[in-house]
């Protein structure tokens, strides 16, 4: 029996590298290491029940406009958020009942305690349909890593960026919309500071700028991202080891402690989708509020 | 040897970065305990504040962490 481990294990290194280009082409790489790898990162392929679906790779005119793996995670995120929304609110009442219930009490927290916290009562409900829009799409991505056969579309760095970059671009136009063009430039920096300290303040508030969104999405992608790779590492434990027995020894700790890591994965992924919409709101907040 | 390198730098930057993130955190944590502890009624606040830098904290750890694997995934 551990022989027949031994050259299972053995043929399994082996392969790699001789193998490695066809595993590749089959989306089955067989060393631990390209197995996560090929889990975390974007493809060409769905899987389902060892099945390959391939994906249309579409390039225009030098750029790579495939429908990707997490591209397809993001629509099935749209379509249940929008299938969730329709059929809850569909028989609107005054005291809602069930899933309606438990959707206005998630609408109601970001409005009330994120938005109107950070922004004020009038910004607070005019920006919320972009804070909540981010918190639902978020959590929703976040969530769809932890299911069978799915991929989380936030653990790809690409994803993460667009959002901050979108976030970005509402920090400045809210400052922009409040104050006009020149005088949200001004408020870069806070008024009433010596002249000498002027020239370090500019650098050092305009490097804040664009530290802000690139946090956002280093953020977001390293969590999602630490996340899978926690999981996949202790699942592969079974596999690391050269004698079956061992292999079978280490099965039930390695599930029970993958199974752990899902879970804690289900807490991360709503704190995540809060820190997400928290900050950006809070950053809306100093643009459209900067202090005198 | 040296083809080992990477990886004990990738291992020791990796444990560093683990020691600097849950000093912070716990550093955060105690000080947030102690004021919900002296005024119970500011719990709300202080949870929400506590999260965010938290959060920051987290993200700086989090970068470092995914250069360390980065270190190993391009040996």
């Amino acid at each position: 029996m551990q022989e027949a481990g031994h050259k299972v294990v053995s043929e399994v290194q082996h392969g790699a590298t001789a193998a490695s280009a066809a595993e590749h082409a089959a989306g089955h790489p067989d060393d631990l290491g390209s197995t996560i790898m090929h889990h975390i990162t974007d493809g060409h392929s769905l899987e389902f029940f060892g099945w390959e679906i391939p994906l249309p790779q579409i390039h225009i005119g030098g750029l790579d406009l495939s429908i990707t793996k997490h591209v397809v995670m993001m629509w099935v995120a749209a379509v249940i958020l929008i299938l969730l929304f329709t059929v809850a609110l569909r028989a609107r009442r005054i005291v809602p009942t069930g899933l309606a219930n438990l959707l206005e009490m998630i609408v109601l927290f970001v409005r009330d305690e994120i938005s109107v916290k950070n922004l004020g009562a009038h910004h607070g409900r005019k920006l919320a349909p972009y804070l909540l829009t981010l918190f639902f799409f978020i959590l929703t991505c976040n969530l769809l890593g932890l299911v069978p056969f799915a991929a989380s579309a936030t653990g790809n760095v690409n994803v993460t960026a667009g959002l901050a970059i979108l976030s970005f671009l509402m920090i400045q136009f809210e400052g922009i919309r409040e104050h006009g063009f020149f005088k949200h430039w001004k408020n870069l920096v806070p008024h009433g500071l010596p002249v000498l300290v002027l020239p370090i303040m500019i650098v050092v508030e305009i490097l804040g700028m664009f530290v802000k969104p690139f946090a956002l999405t280093m953020r977001l992608f390293a969590n999602m991202t630490a996340g899978h790779v926690a999981i996949l590492a202790f699942l592969g434990m079974i596999f690391v080891f050269k004698s079956t027995a061992a292999s079978l020894a280490a099965a039930p700790m390695a599930v029970g402690l993958a199974l752990g890591i899902m879970m804690l994965e289900v807490f991360v992924a709503l704190l995540q989708a809060y820190i997400f919409t928290m900050l950006t709101s809070l950053f809306i907040g100093l643009s459209v509020h900067p202090s005198h | 040897m040296d083809q080992h390198l990477p990886y004990v730098a990738a291992a020791i930057g990796m444990g560093m970065a683990v020691i600097g993130g849950g000093y912070g955190i716990g550093r955060l944590a105690a000080a947030a305990l102690e004021g919900i502890a002296r005024q119970p009624q500011a719990g709300g606040p202080i949870g929400t504040n506590m999260l965010i830098a938290a959060g920051l904290i987290e993200g700086a750890t989090l970068v470092a962490e995914i250069l360390c694997f980065m270190i190993v995934l391009l040996k």
